[in-house]
């Protein structure tokens, strides 16, 4: 029992590492292209903790993930901070909801994720700009997000179907 | 679920480039010594190039320095004029032009008598103005003076006319022995030509349209949005808001004029006096699609003889006029709608 | 495990729906966004800083906007040039010239308003003379 435990920690903080890497490298990347839209790798292990451990579990990974990236980036505090918060707050409610309301596919879930990632970030920025203009961006954001969930889905689904590690959910 | 995707994928990227806008078609032509813009917010192509067309046929058949194979046109009826014939056979197209005075008077009940006022046969006389104002130069009074003494006599009249059977094709213009007449039909040609034009749209149900005819003459329709144009008034601070299905005719002095002597002359001449009028500067007259071919003529109408209002006692139109005066980049006596 | 792999009819819906909802609002977006623009207003953390009337500028100009923050204006258009925030959105946004599509830098608080004449009502489509 405890060994199991104990695995589940490491595990749980080697995914914690892994997001908080996938986050730190994604900013090198330049983006394609699309101005400002990333593709949000972090949310695959997000995702993975949703189905594989249990909701505080995820949520702590989230929110650790939020504030340990963003001092790595040297964003803490910053608008960007708050902004990235919300965006992760959001969006893992819902996927959360949505994962409880019907058994729906884990990229369907990625989808909804980026979406509400996408909306919340918006939230913030129309409450500390204080302009509506900003809602403009919206629909081209949240199509951005609709066509990197479905990737992150894709990669998140195969994961899922290789059997690495123990699933903790039950335990 | 993979085919799916790729055409989800698929479909965003192309919805992402792909919102083209519908701007409809616009061409620029040079005709009637004027640029004339089409612009069509609706239809195809092929009614650009049908206008066109028209445009073409109308600029040769109504063009006084050029004739064209096979077409009887103005500068062809003014040589013929010239060589001293007194029967000349014309299209009824070019028949149609000429006869746009009177059908004006007639309009008007004959109350008004454009013919008096505005003169398609003093070619001679608008063309020793258009030289003294290339030139800088005034033009020799005594010859000002014989051309209005010949106008007095008759000598610049003609007659037009079109054979009762319906099968006729063509009409005669009659003129007298030793006449003067030289066709210059710059004040009525725009108006006409956007009459057909108006026709031919009506004819292909195109309502959002603003065709250009060189600032005199403009025709609009519908703004993409169904909404009104808004029309400034060259010279001017003014702003007609929001016209749509209407007729912008205008006379102004603004684009050929020169000053002699501290004297501003230009290329509106009044045939009573020879010389050009000084009333107004420009002249708008707006109404909705009826009958526009007359609209163009009576700003010219109106440039010249102000005091032409009386005119309209007792005659009842079927739609308005809105006719705006200005001088001197002012508004005068507000609108006036007839 | 086999559960994931299975696609029921509300994934296809939601996903649909989701996008559907996005591409009307784009489409909507971009039918208004032909608009010229006349003037902008730059914002800092909700402050009008400055005013450029766009009309007037006839050569690429470039004007410094705070310590970290510079724009490039031209005629009727306006963009970012220089800004240390981390992604770097507004300047790869490049010029914008419609009123439908203002320059948006969450990082800094910078809001570039664009503003039509008045309205669109009031421009003058066509001269009469």
């Amino acid at each position: 029992m405890r060994k199991t435990r104990l695995l589940r920690y490491v595990t749980l903080s080697l995914l914690l590492a892994i997001a908080i890497v996938l986050n730190y490298l994604e900013s090198f990347i330049p983006s394609i292209g699309i101005p400002g839209v990333k593709l949000g790798l972090a949310n695959i292990v997000i995702l993975i903790c949703l189905y594989k451990y249990k909701v505080y579990e995820a949520l702590t990974v989230d929110l650790l993930r939020v504030v340990l990236a963003n001092l790595l980036k040297g964003t803490f505090l910053s608008i960007a901070f708050y902004m990235s918060l919300s965006g992760a707050a959001l969006s893992f409610l819902v996927m959360f909801l949505f994962m409880h309301i019907n058994k729906l596919k884990p990229l369907v879930i990625s989808v909804i994720g980026a979406t509400f990632h996408a909306i919340g970030q918006i939230i913030v920025a129309l409450i500390i700009l204080q302009t509506s203009g900003i809602l403009l961006y919206l629909p081209f954001v949240m199509l951005a997000s609709i066509i990197t969930g479905i990737l992150n889905g894709i990669v998140c689904e195969r994961i899922m179907n290789i059997k690495i590690n123990q699933d903790f959910k039950n335990e | 679920m993979k085919k799916v995707l790729i055409f989800i994928l698929f479909l965003s990227f192309f919805s992402l480039f792909g919102c083209a806008k519908s701007k409809g078609f616009t061409k620029t032509i040079f005709v009637f010594d004027t640029t004339v813009t089409i612009n069509l917010y609706e239809g195809d192509e092929a009614n650009v190039d049908d206008i066109v067309d028209i445009l073409n046929y109308y600029h040769k058949l109504t063009d006084a320095y050029h004739t064209y194979e096979g077409m009887t046109n103005v500068k062809s009826i003014n040589d013929s004029i010239k060589s001293g014939q007194t029967e000349i056979e014309i299209s009824n197209d070019l028949a149609s032009i000429l006869r746009v005075p009177k059908d004006v008077d007639a309009f008007f009940h004959n109350n008004i008598k454009t013919n008096d006022v505005v003169m398609l046969g003093i070619g001679e006389l608008t063309n020793i103005w258009k030289e003294a104002i290339k030139n800088r130069q005034l033009p020799n009074e005594d010859t000002i003076t014989q051309i209005v003494q010949d106008i007095n006599d008759g000598k610049y009249n003609y007659e037009v006319t079109t054979s009762a059977t319906t099968s006729a094709t063509t009409s005669v213009i009659t003129v007298e022995e030793n006449s003067k007449v030289q066709f210059d039909l710059g004040a009525i040609t725009k108006g006409y030509v956007a009459t057909i034009v108006h026709n031919y749209l009506v004819e292909k149900d195109i309502k959002k349209y603003m065709i250009d005819l060189g600032q005199s003459t403009i025709l609009v329709g519908e703004k993409e949005n169904g909404k009104g144009f808004n029309v400034g008034v060259s010279g001017t601070n003014y702003v007609l808001k929001n016209v749509k299905n209407s007729f912008i005719g205008t006379a102004s002095i603004l684009e050929q004029k020169t000053t002699i002597n501290g004297k501003t002359y230009h290329h509106i001449i009044d045939p009573r006096t020879g010389y050009p009028t000084d009333t107004y500067d420009t002249v708008v007259v707006v109404t909705p699609m009826h009958n526009f071919d007359k609209t163009d003529l009576l700003s010219t109408f109106f440039m010249i003889n102000p005091n032409a209002l009386s005119f309209f006692d007792g005659v009842n139109l079927d739609y308005d006029y809105h006719i705006h005066f200005f001088k001197d980049g002012k508004l005068l006596n507000g609108v006036l709608t007839l | 495990m086999k559960t994931y792999l299975k696609t029921h009819l509300l994934d296809f819906i939601i996903i649909g729906s989701l996008l559907f909802l996005a591409l009307i609002s784009l489409i909507i977006i971009e039918s208004v966004a032909n608009t010229k623009s006349v003037k902008a207003e730059i914002y800092l953390k909700g402050e009008l800083v400055l005013t450029i009337d766009l009309d007037k500028e006839t050569t690429e100009k470039e004007i410094a906007i705070s310590d970290n923050i510079k724009v490039m204006v031209k005629k009727g258009a306006i963009k970012v040039v220089e800004n240390n925030c981390p992604s770097g959105f507004c300047m790869a946004q490049g010029y914008s010239s419609s009123p439908a599509k203002p320059i948006i830098c969450a990082y800094h608080g910078l809001y570039i308003k664009l503003i039509s004449n008045n309205s669109s009502d009031s421009d003058i489509d066509v001269v009469a003379g």
